[in-house]
């Protein structure tokens, strides 16, 4: 181990599987799904839609009633867990990093029906609806003095997050970062992915012949990650190693990703470039994987290119069939479950998978956990826009 | 480590012009207290349907952001792209919900949602200009023009970039400020000096709206041409005094307790007294674009000697600074403070400082 070392010291995660880093192993382990039928919208606008809510139990209260800061206490749940399990409590002088597309928004969007609708607007509404909040909130409550910083790439919002965390304390301008992703269902995201067709009334099924379009969710995943110095001082266990991060942008459409999958490819290869491993090293990819048409064919081609002939014998997953999109937070879920996958030595099951589209036939994909050895796994994330983004992990010595 | 970077390549647009020289015409207050882009011109590359789709905020983007890039004339394939925001693309997110509540989940728009979603400005800027490196969009409060700055130096200096396209940028909506004046803080009248902590009673700036972007490239690659200008982040708790001016973000908001408190820290830093600089009421208030104009301001004062008015300063700091610089700066340190309590600074040095480093 040396200094420049980025450990994972804690993790913490809530989503549609409920709240906290063992339930999420057990529905790994256990093949189960978070998603459930939900109604979205109002009155004659209601309708269902499969989604990952987070359960009632976890988070008591209704969108509605968490208009202004549902986003924030997600996030929050989620760093008071990683930073349980790194061992810090009452607070220190980490930095925060957040990423988010719409943070707490849909308090901005109930102000703005109230004020259409010519009453007063409650003015505790906007306080906390900008993106940045949600790091604020997190900082505030867990007395975390450090900076604060909130990026937004679309979906690959999380992954931005904790790569560019990653990266901070690398170059030795952090010591501590708590670092991850945080998104909110709420009617704005939901409606504007309904216009764009791209939601399915079923079950997603990634990288499936039979995918028609993605599942929404919500949730929250932060990682503590420090340098070995600060761990070593600490005595805090390091849980594993981000090695490395890669990022592109496809320069492409604002919506749809480029079907040649060559910026996922880009980020992967420079995520492997800063880890300095060669590409044959890796145990297993963490795939994106929304079910959508595109998406699916655009990550197919990309770790085609990377990988070739070996994509066959490296297994793949995408656990949005478990957690729904979770759009700004997926990254960083998806973070937590590679790390999993390192400790645990499963393959995360690709729910509802049960015929590999034949234009995907290197794959090896399945909708049951697989026991395997591994020591080094990446992560991709696609966002509108073309921000794509990958990270690498490497299993701690016992 | 040395993160002082070079700029190569300004752009900028506003309701005062398009050109640095356009922000020292500007007579402060601008009258009214809502100041609009009337038209942004063509951008190079962009058709004038894709333009009509685009929210403001993406076009003034696009056209700050192909300026600086011309101006720099200089083209690296690992440039990084970053865009630093308060509030996005809130026209298009405003029709995209009044499409919602009018017709239904099934008329909303998903042009209104595609070009409303935060990053929407800086995937159009990727795709015009063919930027694939990478970058993202840094979401801040009244700093984040200078945090934005001082991320992608240090950025550069650590070669995750061979240089960055780094900008900011505000599109004026309606319901924004109808929020902030629900909270009691944007007004139309120019306080009678800055800063002025935020006493919660509806005084504050006009608000104003634009875009500003920078070419940061790394010290080395200036072999050929000169910079414009040097920039260097700054910790202020590592700062020892020595610029020949400070311009300070303060614009009447509730942010302005913590300039006060960062003004308080510049001038014990030593050095020579400092003059200082208000910028914000020249411009009016256009949140994390406001701090981005504020480097303008800097890089014109040094670039070029460009001279600002002044603006009466809050009888606690103002024997701590002179109202006026006495002669053309060659160093000038822009600090601004957000409501979250986070302060930016960074120093601007005339590039006839360039040989010494």
């Amino acid at each position: 181990m040396n200094n420049n070392d980025v450990c994972i010291t804690g993790m913490g995660i809530v989503s549609a599987l409920g709240a906290g880093v063992r339930a999420h192993l057990d529905a790994l382990v256990n093949a189960r799904s978070g998603l459930a039928p939900q109604m979205l919208f109002e009155e004659k606008d209601k309708r269902e839609f499969i989604c990952g809510m987070v359960p009632h139990d976890v988070l008591p209260h209704t969108i509605e009633e968490t208009a202004a800061n549902r986003a924030s206490l997600l996030f929050d749940m989620a760093c008071k867990e990683a930073l349980g399990q790194a061992g810090i409590r009452g607070g220190c002088g980490a930095d925060v990093i957040v990423g988010t597309t719409a943070g707490n928004f849909h308090g901005g969007t109930l102000f703005y029906k109230q004020k259409r609708s010519g009453g007063t607007p409650d003015r505790n509404l906007v306080a906390g609806f900008l993106p940045s909040a949600v790091a604020d909130f997190a900082a505030s409550e867990n007395r975390l003095t450090g900076r604060r910083l909130t990026l937004s790439s679309a979906c690959a919002s999380g992954t931005t997050a904790i790569g560019h965390a990653f990266r901070m304390i690398q170059d030795g301008r952090s010591s501590m970062i708590c670092a991850g992703g945080a998104e909110a269902l709420c009617p704005f995201l939901a409606a504007g992915f309904n216009s764009l067709r791209l939601l399915s009334r079923n079950p997603c099924k990634p990288f499936d012949a039979a995918r028609d379009g993605l599942n929404l969710g919500e949730g929250a995943a932060a990682l503590v990650l420090e340098n070995a110095e600060s761990a070593r001082v600490r005595g805090a266990k390091t849980l594993a190693y981000v090695n490395g991060f890669g990022e592109a942008l496809e320069a492409f459409h604002h919506t749809k990703s480029n079907p040649d999958g060559s910026g996922i490819s880009a980020a992967l290869l420079k995520a492997i470039d800063s880890a300095s491993w060669p590409a044959n090293s890796l145990d297993h990819v963490h795939l994106h994987g929304t079910a959508t048409v595109f998406n699916d064919l655009s990550e197919y081609n990309a770790v085609k290119a990377v990988f070739g002939s070996r994509l066959a014998d490296l297994p793949v997953c995408s656990t949005k069939s478990m957690t729904g999109h979770t759009l700004g937070g997926a990254g960083a879920i998806s973070a937590v479950f590679a790390v999993l996958s390192l400790s645990a030595g499963i393959v995360p099951p690709t729910l509802n998978h049960q015929t590999l589209d034949p234009q995907f036939a290197e794959l090896s994909i399945s909708a049951t956990p697989r026991a395997r050895r591994i020591a080094r796994a990446a992560t991709t994330s696609l966002g509108f826009g073309g921000e794509v983004a990958c990270l690498l992990f490497e299993k701690a010595p016992l | 480590m040395n993160e002082t970077v070079g700029i190569s390549g300004v752009g900028l647009i506003g309701p005062w012009g398009t050109e640095l020289s356009s922000l020292r015409t500007i007579r402060r207050p601008l009258p009214g207290s809502v100041n609009l882009v009337d038209t942004v011109p063509p951008v190079e590359g962009v058709a004038k349907n894709d333009m009509r789709r685009m929210s403001k905020l993406t076009k003034f983007s696009l056209f700050a952001a192909r300026r600086a890039m011309a101006a720099a004339n200089r083209y690296s394939d690992r440039t990084g792209l970053f865009v630093g925001l308060t509030h996005g693309p809130t026209t298009h997110m405003v029709e995209f919900h009044d499409f919602l509540f009018d017709y239904g989940p099934d008329m909303a728009s998903p042009n209104s949602f595609s070009n409303g979603v935060t990053n929407a400005p800086l995937s159009s800027i990727s795709a015009l200009l063919k930027m694939t490196y990478g970058g993202t969009t840094i979401m801040g409060y009244e700093n984040n023009g200078c945090n934005v700055l001082s991320y992608c130096a240090r950025a550069i200096s650590a070669s995750h970039y061979e240089a960055c396209l780094a900008g900011s940028s505000e599109e004026y909506a309606p319901v924004v400020h109808d929020a902030y004046k629900a909270c009691g803080w944007l007004g139309s009248a120019a306080p009678g000096h800055l800063p002025w902590p935020h006493p919660g009673q509806g005084t504050g700036l006009g608000v104003s709206e634009g875009s500003a972007f920078f070419v940061l490239e790394p010290l080395s690659t200036f072999t050929d041409k000169k910079p414009l200008c040097l920039f260097a982040p700054v910790d202020l708790d590592e700062y020892r005094g020595g610029a020949d001016a400070v311009i300070s973000c303060a614009s009447a908001g509730p942010h302005d307790g913590y300039e006060l408190a960062a003004l308080h820290r510049i001038a014990t830093a030593g050095g020579e007294k400092p003059a200082i600089l208000f910028t914000k009421p020249l411009f009016g208030e256009t949140f994390g674009l406001g701090a981005m104009l504020s480097c303008l301001v800097a890089c014109d004062m040094v670039a070029n000697g460009a001279r600002y008015p002044a603006f009466p300063i809050h009888p606690e700091i103002a024997p701590l600074f002179e109202p006026q610089a006495k002669g053309p700066a060659s160093s000038v340190l822009v600090v601004a403070a957000g409501r979250d309590g986070q302060v930016s600074a960074g120093l601007f040095s005339a590039p006839e400082r360039f040989g010494a480093l």
